[in-house]
């Protein structure tokens, strides 16, 4: 296995070169958002992803799974979404005239799982997802099935149409490793997506890349070595948060770990092998974003978290 | 520094020219800051001054050049303190980074890390001092030690400090005074132009004959000089005057060599006591 992750290590900047291609064969512009699901799957946590609709949240969740060779289950969420409707149930099984129990498992066993528009699924059901994401295992009645690993939930919220829909709590919202956005694509790139999508044939994406690679970057992302100071400067900007001026709750220490874990995860892609604080600036933004709760008065001052980040990072000089 | 990797030898070799360089630095500032204290010492005449009055004592005879040394010290090292920057701040943002992080994690074995340690150790090789250390601050600090030292020389040897005797150290006293009789001025306001002052013969002051200290006390305006002597503590400082009578009595300790300024203010001082 050291022999192997030699190997891998030594490869590693092609391996995400010719990810990048494969899923730019697919999707146009969206290169933040493409980095940021990069790197929260090299990271091993789960990612929020906030867009309009129409933006291709699943076509990039879809091409990712493709390209790196990984099963891929769509969940949209609905107010009657069950539990067992994800996790899966017990049915009964006839076989040569024996009846027995067999588990069925439910579109939560695969690798890349989309749950499209999580806050239209019942407090209930985005309890037994948010513990699929946190334990990486699932309790069916009295038995317990771990998720096969790599094992990434990329779920999305509409910002508009809020009616009907069950707003994730805090507390589970912190679960999520990165908030991602997107944002509409330019002229340029919808042009792009006009001619590509208009033809007779879809670009499609190759797999480039096995689940046992996937694992081995993994493994060697959080090897990415990063100096004291900046892990340093990463816990005085998550605990900065808790007493800002305009936030009534800041960052947890998940924060903290989510930041150096990303930021390592950012380093790599890059083909760096060190952390800069460059990795940290970037990374801390989809990291806090969903975690800062902003006051009543900022809110009414229409003050954004991501302003409130700008803030913060300028006032610490990262 | 402990730790396996090779980089640390390379390090190591840029720290202690780094630290050699500081030494340099703070050495120079030190020279720069004592000559320049010693100087402004001899503007005011100060070591002639001590080697006169302690010629006996060759640490006080020679105090203003020690407390030049000294302060000269102290100075420096709060100079070299707030401009001193570390050597990884020397090395440019990106190697700078590199290298602390390399350095930061020299305990920890694995593969990034080994990459890292190797590309340091590869960029450490090609740095030079000379391209961390800036030699323009040790060429700026040497002219300007020759610069003072040229111009304490000159002080030493000329007569800008001889025009200073010890005497003109009174003056610091006198602006007391001066300052004292101001505010005397202003918590009088119904008489303003009577200068009263807490010392109405002025400083006395020592006298000095052929370099020798004398025990003589000189007056301002008394034109001749008293000697300490010690006596018997005298009773009859006071007249006694009849009850219920008062007036003015002149007694032996008047003297009549008071200051012309100072006489009337004084005669009416008392009129006006033996009115009261």
């Amino acid at each position: 296995m050291t022999e192997d992750l030699k190997s891998i290590y030594a490869q590693a900047p092609d391996i995400f070169q010719m990810l990048r291609r494969e899923v730019d064969k697919v999707m146009v512009g969206q290169k933040v958002a493409i980095e940021q699901l990069m790197i929260a799957i090299l990271a091993g946590g789960h990612a929020l992803l906030e867009s309009n609709p129409g933006l291709a949240k699943t076509l990039l969740i879809k091409t990712a799974a493709m390209s790196m060779g990984l099963s891929f289950s769509r969940i949209q969420c609905t107010p009657d979404l069950m539990p067992a409707d994800i996790t899966g149930t017990t049915i009964i099984e006839e076989t040569d005239g024996n009846k027995h129990f067999r588990f069925q498992p439910g579109p939560i066993f695969a690798n890349i799982v989309l749950a499209d528009e999580i806050n239209r699924a019942s407090p209930k059901t985005q309890s037994a997802m948010l513990e699929a994401m946190q334990e990486k295992q699932v309790t069916v009645g009295n038995n317990t099935y771990q998720l096969e690993k790599p094992f990434f939930i990329l779920a999305t919220q509409n910002p508009i149409e809020m009616e009907g829909t069950f707003p994730l709590p805090e507390a589970q919202l912190d679960r999520f490793l990165l908030k991602i956005f997107m944002e509409y694509p330019s002229f340029e790139d919808e042009l792009e997506i006009m001619e590509r999508y208009t033809g007779h044939s879809e670009p499609v994406a190759e797999r480039v890349i096995t689940k046992e690679r996937i694992q081995a970057l993994q493994q060697l992302c959080r090897d990415i070595p990063i100096s004291d100071d900046l892990k340093k400067e990463a816990v005085k900007l998550v605990i900065t948060t808790r007493s800002w001026d305009g936030v009534q709750y800041g960052a947890s220490p998940r924060a903290s770990i989510g930041l150096i874990l990303t930021s390592k995860a950012r380093a790599f892609l890059l083909g760096r092998n060190y952390v800069s604080a460059e990795d940290l600036h970037v990374m801390s933004y989809p990291i806090l974003r969903h975690r800062i709760i902003l006051s009543f008065e900022s809110e009414r001052k229409g003050l954004t978290t991501d302003q409130v980040i700008t803030d913060i990072l300028k006032e610490l000089k990262i | 520094m402990k730790g396996s990797y090779e980089f640390l030898a390379d390090l190591s070799r840029l720290k202690k020219e780094f630290d050699r360089f500081d030494s340099l630095i703070w050495l120079l500032n030190a020279a720069v800051t004592s000559i320049a204290i010693y100087s402004a010492f001899l503007l005011l005449g100060l070591p002639t001054f001590t080697k006169f009055y302690w010629q006996d004592f060759l640490p006080l005879a020679q105090s203003p050049a020690i407390l030049s040394v000294l302060l000269g010290a102290v100075i420096a090292t709060i100079a070299t303190k707030r401009t001193r920057s570390d050597l990884f701040g020397r090395l440019g943002p990106e190697l700078s980074e590199k290298v602390k992080t390399a350095y930061d994690n020299r305990d920890i074995c694995t593969l990034p890390m080994k990459s890292l340690a190797v590309d340091v150790k590869s960029r450490l090789r090609e740095v030079k001092s000379s391209q961390f250390l800036n030699w323009r601050r040790v060429h700026v600090r040497i002219g300007l030690t020759a610069l003072l030292l040229g111009a304490a020389i000159f002080i030493a040897h000329s007569q800008i400090s001889a025009d200073i005797s010890p005497a003109d150290f009174r003056s610091i006293s006198d602006l007391k005074d001066k300052a004292l009789g101001l505010f005397q001025n202003q918590s009088n306001p119904q008489n303003p132009k009577i200068n009263l002052s807490g010392n109405i013969y002025g400083k006395p002051s020592l006298a000095v004959l052929n370099e020798t200290k004398l025990q003589l006390q000189l007056y301002p305006g008394a034109l001749a000089g008293s000697m300490p002597v010690k006596s018997e503590p005298q009773n009859n400082l006071f007249s006694q005057s009849p009850p219920g009578e008062v007036k003015a009595v002149p007694t032996e300790l008047y003297i009549e060599s008071l200051p012309p300024e100072n006489r009337e203010i004084i005669k009416r001082y008392f009129e006006a006591l033996a009115k009261g």
